[in-house]
């Protein structure tokens, strides 16, 4: 790790192991495999000792995945309690999960190192739809969360809606369903079929822009009508109980990344980990660095910040970038405006709901 | 080699597309080992990459070989190629105004085909002498006797004097050497007389300036000689000549007879006419020969560069391609959806696609191409009459008293069998029927008036669609005629887009407005508003349709932190739209601005 930057207060874990390869997923994950999963701990660790050793204090810290829930106990008492040495007392600590390895005695050792915050990928209730996901359709979902419930007050879970053959009628009974698991914040996803995934080997399409448009307008509706709200795109949230680390992403903020496939932002570089196991626990570590030009910077705020429901400051994007944003994009904010795509009050710019749902085309236009 | 005017050739190979000239070339170059082996690409005429990929020939080509004949006697042979489609028939007709004789060659799988007949008239009026060759002996379905049968009766030669061959296998090409010899007088001409030299090609060096192809048919040229160019009236200094063998081989002087490239530091291409005659400026001819006839287009469409800062790019690429292909005329013009571009003329729509392939290619460019259109003649009510090659520019209904449009004779040549289908196809394109008659017991000529809008929109892929690839097809531009016509404009978002403006026949207006709408439909990317897709003649709406607003596009997830992933695809994105043009608001794909050209294809 050659860059320290004590100013970036955010850092992402990755755990790439999986009991079984989901047919969607296109992140970096591999099988889990004892022999595997020691030498990677082992590397990780290495990773940790070095903010360890700087005395790093970060204020979220997100083990992602894979699936981080699938390490044994001792494994997860190892990782957590060398990354509870660097966070800070009020950081956000959260842990991705899925539903089949999380139990009892794991949810006791986050308590333990103050895991204060927990993902999980529910996906969908519908039975025939997990199924298609090749997932565990066995599991009681209202049981596994109230006995989540017990440990970790601040609690998401993942949806996907636009599954093959899923219906609206399938929407609303996952988010009737949803509300009575009594939680403070959801994501949800529409299935995008990704190369290199088993989806797209098997020539599954996509739903239409159109009817992917009206399962979010009801599921945005829906959500709304009991008390979240829409943060980001697909994020939503109860009031306080927004992601932190998340908006870290949102507001171009910087983030160390470790582990194999997983993607950082530090100083003025992005880079992305190398994707290769085995090189990794080699003791190797190689990742592609993107250096970033001022105009980069800029257009990486755009892109990010515009997925925020609240939008960016004007005075702060001018002052950062040395720019006028509103003389600048003079014609754009006219055809944005006619279009109802963007707003700009109080020196804020976001966009409108309509804007969100064309997020591609508005931040084209001003890329 | 020493100069014997009695002992040079100068010759054509003409053919019907695909029957097999460019190879029969070949194999004439292995035989005189005009190539060595290894540098023996196939159809080496063919140098342009285009050529060799799509097989056909575009440009017509020279090359000097020698041969010693049977009689012992060694023979310069001049070999200009010709192009073998209909598109080309003005090259045909350069080539073989620089030749005694010409190679006619049939397929004997195919027989004498439409094409076959159209050069065959072309040599005739050149008072050339015929070799018939047929091609193709090898192929188990090659018919020898039939096609004799059909050299004499039809072309009106001796098809028992045809040369059998196989340019595949090589087999028999020495006899048609031989005949060539026996057959095709020397050039005649006066090697002492004031020099006559008839340019029939050239071509852009940018070393040496314009490379002029040129048959000397009175007196001689050398290096050092100050010519003249009769038509255009400039003068240069000679610099450099030279023979193709096909490599070039610079010599010292050219001799009454003989075909070879000139140089003279020509800077300017505009200063090279082809056709014209090239005479010494101290001892000059009196009269030009006759040079070509001028060479109308009878195709035009706007072509314009994706990126508007290209525009003298493309300005510079069609002066030189204009250098080497005589028959494309451009002019500058402007629209106001595409900027600045120009108006090109074409021979046919295979001239337009070889054009725009060549400017894309050779020149790096990016293009967009309007839909093609015939030269309209208006008749205004003040009794002047205008030419229209672009629909945008039509003058106002009130203003015009008729119109008409140009109609060609087109012969079909087609096995009876689809007799029926090709006079349906006709009759949709307002074909009036003018002859029919037996070419032999299974073939059947059909002759047509049909308007060339017609076509040049489809005709030629139904027509093989309809036979199985069976028919041939000729035509020849025939009159004017009044027409019911009118211009339909489509409007995007309410805006006329010019570049879109085409002139239908009123009667199927209706039909092709609603085609064209729908088309559009598909080809337009969905936008963040909705946008209404009109047709309309004389500011009447007669079809609609309406492209939706995009209602979600939005990736939902970001790839964790992967944010660069998301920023690269977007950039690509953007790369894509920026190769459409944005009219109105409405960004608009190269491929819209051909939509008339495919909105009967789905019939298909």
């Amino acid at each position: 790790m050659e860059l320290i930057d004590f100013s970036v207060k955010s850092l992402y874990v990755h755990i790439p192991f999986c009991k079984k390869i989901c047919p969607y997923c296109d992140f970096i994950k591999v099988l889990e495999n004892p022999k595997f999963i020691e030498s990677y701990m082992k590397e990780l660790l290495k990773d940790i000792s070095f903010f360890i050793n700087n005395d790093f204090k970060f204020n979220t810290i997100y083990i992602g995945g894979g699936t981080p829930s699938i390490l044994s106990d001792g494994y997860l008492e190892i990782l957590l309690s060398n990354l509870s040495k660097i966070k800070d007392n009020n950081a956000e600590f959260t842990i991705e999960c899925n539903p089949e390895s999380l139990n009892e005695n794991k949810l006791k050792i986050f308590k333990k190192y103050k895991v204060n915050r927990i993902s999980i990928g529910l996906q969908t209730f519908k039975k025939s739809l997990l199924k298609t996901l090749d997932r565990d359709y066995s599991i009681d979902y209202f049981e596994l969360i109230n006995l989540a419930k017990k440990y970790i007050k601040n609690i998401n879970v993942d949806f996907i809606y636009g599954l093959p053959k899923q219906t609206i009628e399938d929407v609303k009974e996952d988010l009737n369903k949803f509300i009575n698991l009594d939680i403070n914040h959801v994501s949800l996803y529409s299935l995008q079929v990704e190369k290199n995934t088993e989806f797209y080997n098997k020539g599954i399409k996509e739903i239409s822009s159109d009817k992917s448009a009206k399962m979010y307008n009801y599921i945005l509706k829906f959500l709304e009508e009991h008390g979240f709200k829409r943060y980001e795109v697909s994020n939503f949230a109860k009031p306080g109980y927004e992601s932190r680390h998340n908006l870290t992403y949102w507001k171009n903020e910087k983030y160390y990344a470790i582990g194999i496939g997983a993607s950082g932002y530090v100083s003025n570089i992005r880079y992305k980990n190398s994707g290769n196991l085995s090189k990794y626990i080699k003791g190797l570590r190689e990742k592609e660095e993107e250096i970033l030009t001022l105009e980069d910077e800029r257009k990486y705020y755009l892109i990010c910040n515009l997925r925020l429901a609240d939008g960016f400051n004007i005075n702060e994007y001018n002052a950062k970038f040395n720019k006028n944003f509103l003389k600048d994009y003079k014609d754009e904010i006219n055809f944005f405006s006619s279009v109802e795509a963007i707003n700009i009050e109080n020196n804020i710019v976001k966009c409108t709901n309509y804007g969100l749902l064309t997020l591609n085309l508005v931040l084209e236009k001003l890329l | 080699m020493k100069y014997d005017q009695s002992r040079i050739r100068n010759f054509s190979v003409i053919a019907h597309i695909d029957h097999g000239k460019s190879t029969l070339c070949d194999r004439i170059l292995e035989l005189t080992k005009a190539v060595e082996l290894r540098e023996m690409k196939a159809q080496l005429l063919d140098s342009m990459d285009l050529e060799r990929e799509r097989g056909i020939t575009i440009k017509l080509n020279a090359v000097t070989v020698s041969y010693t004949a049977l009689d012992g006697n060694e023979y310069i042979l001049n070999l200009i190629d010709t192009p073998g489609h209909v598109d080309f028939t003005y090259e045909v007709s350069r080539s073989l105004a620089a030749c005694e004789g010409a190679v006619l060659v049939v397929d004997a799988t195919q027989g004498v085909e439409a094409q076959t007949l159209a050069n065959m008239y072309l040599a005739v009026d050149n008072d050339l002498t015929i070799v018939p060759v047929i091609n193709k002996i090898d192929l188990p379905s090659a018919n020898v006797a039939m096609v004799k049968e059909e050299i004499t009766t039809r072309i009106g030669l001796d098809g028992d004097e045809s040369v059998l061959v196989s340019a595949k296998t090589g087999e028999n090409i020495r006899e048609v050497l031989e005949k060539i010899v026996s057959t095709i007088p020397a050039p005649g001409g006066d090697n002492d007389a004031p020099l006559k030299a008839l340019i029939f090609d050239s071509y852009y060096d940018s070393y040496r300036g314009v490379v002029v192809l040129i048959r000397v048919k009175e007196g001689h040229v050398k290096v050092g000689d100050t010519i003249h160019f009769m038509k255009t009236n400039c003068d240069f200094l000679v610099t450099e000549l030279g023979i193709r063998t096909p490599k070039e081989m610079p010599v010292d002087e050219l001799l009454c007879g003989e075909v070879g490239y000139l140089c003279a530091q020509i800077k300017d291409i505009h200063d090279v006419g082809v056709g014209d005659t090239i005479t010494l400026r101290d001892n000059p001819a009196l009269l030009p020969l006759p040079g070509y006839r001028k060479i109308n287009p009878m195709v035009y469409c706007g072509i314009y560069p994706s990126d508007s800062k290209k525009y003298e790019d493309l300005k510079d690429a069609l002066g030189k391609l204009s250098l080497n292909d005589a028959s494309l005329k451009w002019e500058a013009e402007t629209s106001q959806a595409l900027g600045f571009g120009f108006r090109c003329g074409f021979l046919g729509l295979l001239h337009m696609d070889v054009v725009q392939e060549r400017l894309e290619r050779e020149f790096n460019l990016d293009l967009i191409l309007t839909a093609p259109s015939v030269i309209y003649k208006i008749y205004l009510t003040d009794g002047s009459i205008i030419m229209l090659d672009n629909p945008s520019k039509m003058p106002e209904p009130t203003l015009i008293k008729k119109i008409e449009e140009p109609f060609v004779t087109a012969q079909i040549m087609t096995p009876k069998d689809y007799l029926g289908d090709i006079m349906e196809l006709c009759r949709e394109k307002r074909g009036i029927h003018k002859n029919l008659e037996y070419f032999d017991d299974t073939r059947m000529i059909l002759t047509y008036d049909i308007p060339l809008n017609e076509i040049i929109f489809n005709f030629f892929d139904k027509l093989k669609s309809y036979t199985k690839g069976y028919a041939s097809f000729d035509y020849e531009f025939a009159d004017y005629r009044e027409s019911n016509l009118a211009k339909m404009d489509i409007l995007l978002n309410g805006h006329p887009v010019d570049a879109l403006s085409s002139i239908v026949y009123k009667p199927s207006a209706f039909n092709k407005g609603q085609k064209m709408v729908s088309k559009l439909k598909t080809v337009i990317p969905r936008q963040q508003f909705e946008i209404p897709v009109q047709a309309a003649i004389n500011g009447k709406i007669i079809a609609r349709c309406d492209i939706k607003a995009v209602r979600k596009d939005v990736l939902a997830k970001c790839y964790g932190g992967d944010i660069t992933r998301k920023k690269k695809l977007l950039e690509k994105q953007k790369e894509g739209k920026k190769r459409m043009k944005s009219i109105g608001a409405v960004d608009v794909p190269q491929e819209a601005f051909m939509t008339i050209l495919s909105i009967d294809e789905d019939e298909n």
